[in-house]
């Protein structure tokens, strides 16, 4: 299959997927004990308010009937407004999307670098007490609860040291406030990855040192940044990439409580926010984004192993 | 590159261990005191101001006002224009921490506090309310009310414009007024303001009359000081529709400029303001949700305000020196409720017994010791109407088991009381969340020492008050709320046998008799006297077990200047920043 043709097949299987994971979760939210209305109006609201705004919402209509109405008028672009807020869904979306992508993103950032060279110095030195030393560390940063490590840093960092801002998004994280108000919450959504990325890159590094082509190419006299980086590197990373992408899912996933921790205003903690008062059409909106993004996040990366392994093929 | 990875193995290394030294810190922090402390504690310097209403000697168990007079007839008042500018420092930007972001700012919208919190900088009311209670003017320079409580004068304040240049007069009062009540409006507040108001008359251009469908002594408490008239600007009410959440226009102090949502509100001074230009430039209100995080981040100076203080935050920001809290009366009760149409809990001996099997007193000492205070009755501390004169219910458990005797619960050979074979074991509702957990886990083991077992069933925040309020309980964590402590927003809906909010079904007509006559009876010492009774035999029948009032607490640093703290309005409009 040429890759045009596996793009737009995969595209294709995605409709399916959406309509089945919208439905689960649009019928998952009216399934679980709790009201919207009745969150939203406070505890004060007279029954007969709740019931008549109920009514007009078309609240008691069959969970299918209120499903397609949403899916009719999403295909349009319309995901509806919020029920708490009245904003208009996509605005919400457009608004806090953006800033989670940032903070997704200077996390990667964090655990590549921290996880590839850490990952690939242990298996050079595989056996030895730092390789083990290197092993526990990152057991360790992958194990500890981010919420943990958020409340310490701003402890330590912010109203001990007074080096960083302790919550909030300060601005674009390419000017200098921005980027120091998402270095403490990048940090700490990027342990758990850059502990998994550091055991990935040693175990598929370790198994390429000891191929013959690498043993050949030690034989030949050639340097050893040479092995490393020519040799070793481009056929140990293949792995690492495909645990990078779904990790990167994973840090959009694990945004919703270092969001919450540190007030940043991602779409994470609208999800959360969401969830807490059944905001029903916030939280369908919010998973629609979520679930596409993760689709497209797998598609890339199997795309790119075909690209950096020739012998893959696509399916 | 050997090197490279050293050094961020080193750090990895490094924050793991610092971690691991706060963790043990955090532990020690987050040790529950339910228990109290048996040695005594050198007691901190404190910094803690309670704004305690009562003229007299301030005392801070139980804070509460003096009496407030309800305007009779005619109420003149000093006007409130400052001539001399208060601004020792001009500029700045005060930063609040709110515990959550805003929902809709549009008064006739707002249900939750955090909106209320920044909405109260942009809206005004007719009337203000002085610290101990008293009503003074605000946007109405006076008011008059006719002998039968029906029909309410108000005469406005001239030259006081919105935010938009819109004049404020009387059309905006009766345009506020009809918004609210309007259905399409969809106000939280629009069945009791159609409930209670039948027209708004527009006498001349600075005079508005509402006339009542029946009489309501407390009127102002529950109407005009109801975010429902907090007064808004028809030009641009009208102008954005159901848009005017994202373009609130008022005449207070601060004006609206922008909400990014998740991340901030910001306002600036309204330059016009009609008592006198406001000293900060702009005020930025953040939604902080971790209320650990809002203490850090008033800590690290980030933050100058901070709504949200738990138990656990406020010792260590009273002993902080650059920090001042601020504690006044709240206007919530909370306590236990009894279905009294379920078997168990119909006889008042059962409801009453198991009043006096509880120490009240030592749970508040205990579980909210700094931020609440006790009461014994429905209304707060903080109501002029309140009164102590009830039976307290001490804690007596010989007079409890001596009463479940008298009932016919016999103590079984299990601990477990009996009646016909029955064994005494009721579930009893609540919603999750430490508070209230912690709360109900505490009277529940007080009565199982007198052999009655109650299973708590914790309950997402909608499904509690939906069991309620359709009566589908046996006994419940209950509390209520309201935006000024007037008897008419506690007694008729809580405790009248109609009132929407008596989720026990309790029915007694004394007390309903009692309760129609607070609402009709404008002089305030009468109006006492029958909120006094209705109080009194409210408690006596033992419906709800009343508990606490919760107090609200605020921290700010010690350079907010020029702060004034009530129980009812949060006033930063001559507030100015000492620093630099």
């Amino acid at each position: 299959m040429s890759l045009a043709r596996y793009i737009l097949y995969r595209f294709f299987l995605m409709i399916p997927t959406l309509l089945i994971i919208t439905f689960i979760v649009f019928s998952l939210i009216h399934f679980i004990p709790g009201d919207p209305i009745r969150a939203i109006a406070g505890i004060n609201a007279s029954p007969e308010d709740i019931e008549r705004i109920k009514r007009e919402m078309g609240w008691y209509d069959p969970i299918h009937v209120q499903y397609f109405r949403w899916l009719s008028k999403v295909v349009t672009g319309d995901l509806g407004k919020s029920i708490r807020t009245g904003y208009e869904v996509s605005e919400i979306i457009a608004r806090t999307l953006p800033n989670t992508l940032e903070l997704a993103v200077l996390s990667m950032a964090f655990a590549l670098s921290m996880g590839i060279p850490v990952g690939i110095y242990a298996a050079y030195k595989r056996g030895s007490p730092i390789d083990r030393a290197i092993i526990l560390l990152s057991l360790t940063g992958s194990s500890f609860p981010q919420f943990l490590i958020g409340l310490v840093l701003i402890y330590v960092v912010s109203v001990e040291l007074n080096l960083l801002p302790s919550a909030g998004k300060q601005g674009p994280i390419y000017t200098l406030e921005g980027f120091k108000s998402a270095l403490m919450p990048a940090l700490t959504l990027s342990l758990y990855s850059a502990g998994i990325i550091a055991r990935i890159t040693r175990s598929s590094t370790a198994k390429v040192f000891s191929e013959l082509y690498t043993l050949y190419a030690q034989a030949k006299g050639l340097p050893k940044r040479t092995v490393i980086f020519r040799h070793v590197l481009r056929n140990s990373l293949i792995p690492v990439i495909s645990i990078a992408g779904i990790q990167f899912g994973f840090l959009m996933g694990g945004a919703v409580i270092v969001e919450t921790i540190f007030a940043w205003p991602g779409i994470g903690r609208q999800l959360v926010d969401a969830i807490i008062s059944r905001d029903y059409i916030l939280v369908q909106g919010i998973v629609l984004v979520y679930t596409v993004l993760f689709m497209v996040l797998n598609l890339i990366v199997d795309i790119s192993y075909k690209i950096l392994d020739p012998r893959v093929e696509l399916k | 590159m050997a090197n490279k990875t050293l050094i961020i193995g080193v750090i990895l290394a490094l924050v793991i261990v610092v971690s691991a030294v706060a963790l043990m810190f955090n532990m020690q922090q987050q040790q529950p005191t339910p228990i109290p402390a048996t040695t005594p504690r050198e007691e901190p310097v404190t910094k803690t101001t309670i704004t305690t209403p009562t003229p007299a000697k301030p005392s801070p168990t139980t804070p509460r006002p003096s009496p407030t007079p309800t305007p009779t007839e005619t109420q003149v008042a000093e006007q409130k224009p400052v001539e001399v500018s208060p601004c020792v420092r001009e500029g700045g930007t005060l930063v609040i921490a709110n515990i959550a972001d805003v929902l809709r700012l549009d008064p006739a919208l707002i249900t939750d506090v955090p909106t209320a919190n920044v909405a109260e900088l942009i809206f005004e009311f007719l009337v203000d309310v002085a610290p101990n209670g008293t009503f003074i003017p605000g946007l109405a320079e006076r008011w008059e009310v006719s002998p039968d409580a029906k029909e309410w004068t108000f005469y406005l304040r001239k030259g006081v414009k919105f935010h938009d240049g819109t004049p404020f007069n009387a059309t905006a009062v009766k345009f506020t007024a009809e918004r609210t009540m309007d259905p399409e409006t969809q106000s939280p507040d629009g069945e009791l303001f159609r409930n209670t108001i039948e027209r708004v008359e527009v006498i001349d251009e600075y005079t508005v009359k509402f006339v009542l469908k029946k009489p309501s002594a407390g009127f102002i408490s529950q109407i005009v000081r109801n975010q429902g008239l907090m007064i808004v600007s028809p030009t641009a009410a009208m102008k954005y529709g159901k848009d005017f959440s994202k373009n609130p226009v008022g005449t207070g102090p601060f004006m609206f400029v922008e909400w990014v949502p998740g991340d901030r509100v910001v306002l600036k001074r309204f330059d016009e303001y009609w008592k006198g230009r406001p000293c900060l430039e702009e005020i930025i209100i953040k939604p902080i949700p971790e209320s650990s995080v809002q203490v850090a981040s008033l800590l690290a100076g980030d933050v100058d305000v901070i709504y949200a203080v738990s138990r656990e935050d406020l010792d260590r920001l009273e002993r902080s020196p650059d920090v001042v809290v601020y504690k006044v009366p709240g206007f919530t009760v909370f306590g236990i409720v009894f279905n009294v149409e379920h078997e168990f809990f119909k006889d008042v001996r059962v409801r009453q017994a198991l009043n006096y099997a509880v120490d009240k007193d030592a749970i508040v000492e205990t579980l909210f010791k700094g931020i609440a205070v006790r009461t014994y009755g429905p209304l707060p501390p903080s109501s002029p109407y309140y009164t102590e004169n009830v039976n307290k219910f001490p804690y007596d458990p010989e007079k409890a088991a001596q009463l479940l005797e008298e009932a016919g619960w016999k103590l079984g050979d299990d601990g477990i009381r009996y009646k016909d074979g029955k064994p005494f074991k009721f579930s009893i509702i609540l919603q999750e969340g430490k508070e209230a957990e912690e709360l109900v886990q505490a009277v529940a083991e007080y009565w199982r020492r007198i052999g009655v077992i109650a299973e708590l069933q914790i309950l997402e925040y909608g499904t509690w008050v939906d069991k309620l309020v359709s009566h589908d309980f046996e006994a419940g964590y209950i509390w209520w709320s309201a935006g000024s402590p007037d008897p008419d927003n506690f007694l008729p809906f809580l405790f009248r046998s109609d009132g929407w909010a008596n989720v026990g079904l309790y029915s007694n007509p004394k007390v309903d008799e009692l309760i129609d006559k607070v609402s009709v009876t404008p002089d305030f010492e009468e109006r006492k006297r029958y909120a006094e009774e209705a109080q009194r035999l409210i408690v006596e029948d033992s419906y709800w077990i009343f508990i606490y009032s919760g107090l609200d607490i605020i921290a700010m640093r010690d350079y907010v200047k020029n702060y004034v703290h009530s129980p009812f309005e949060r006033d930063y409009t001559f507030v100015y920043l000492e620093k630099e």
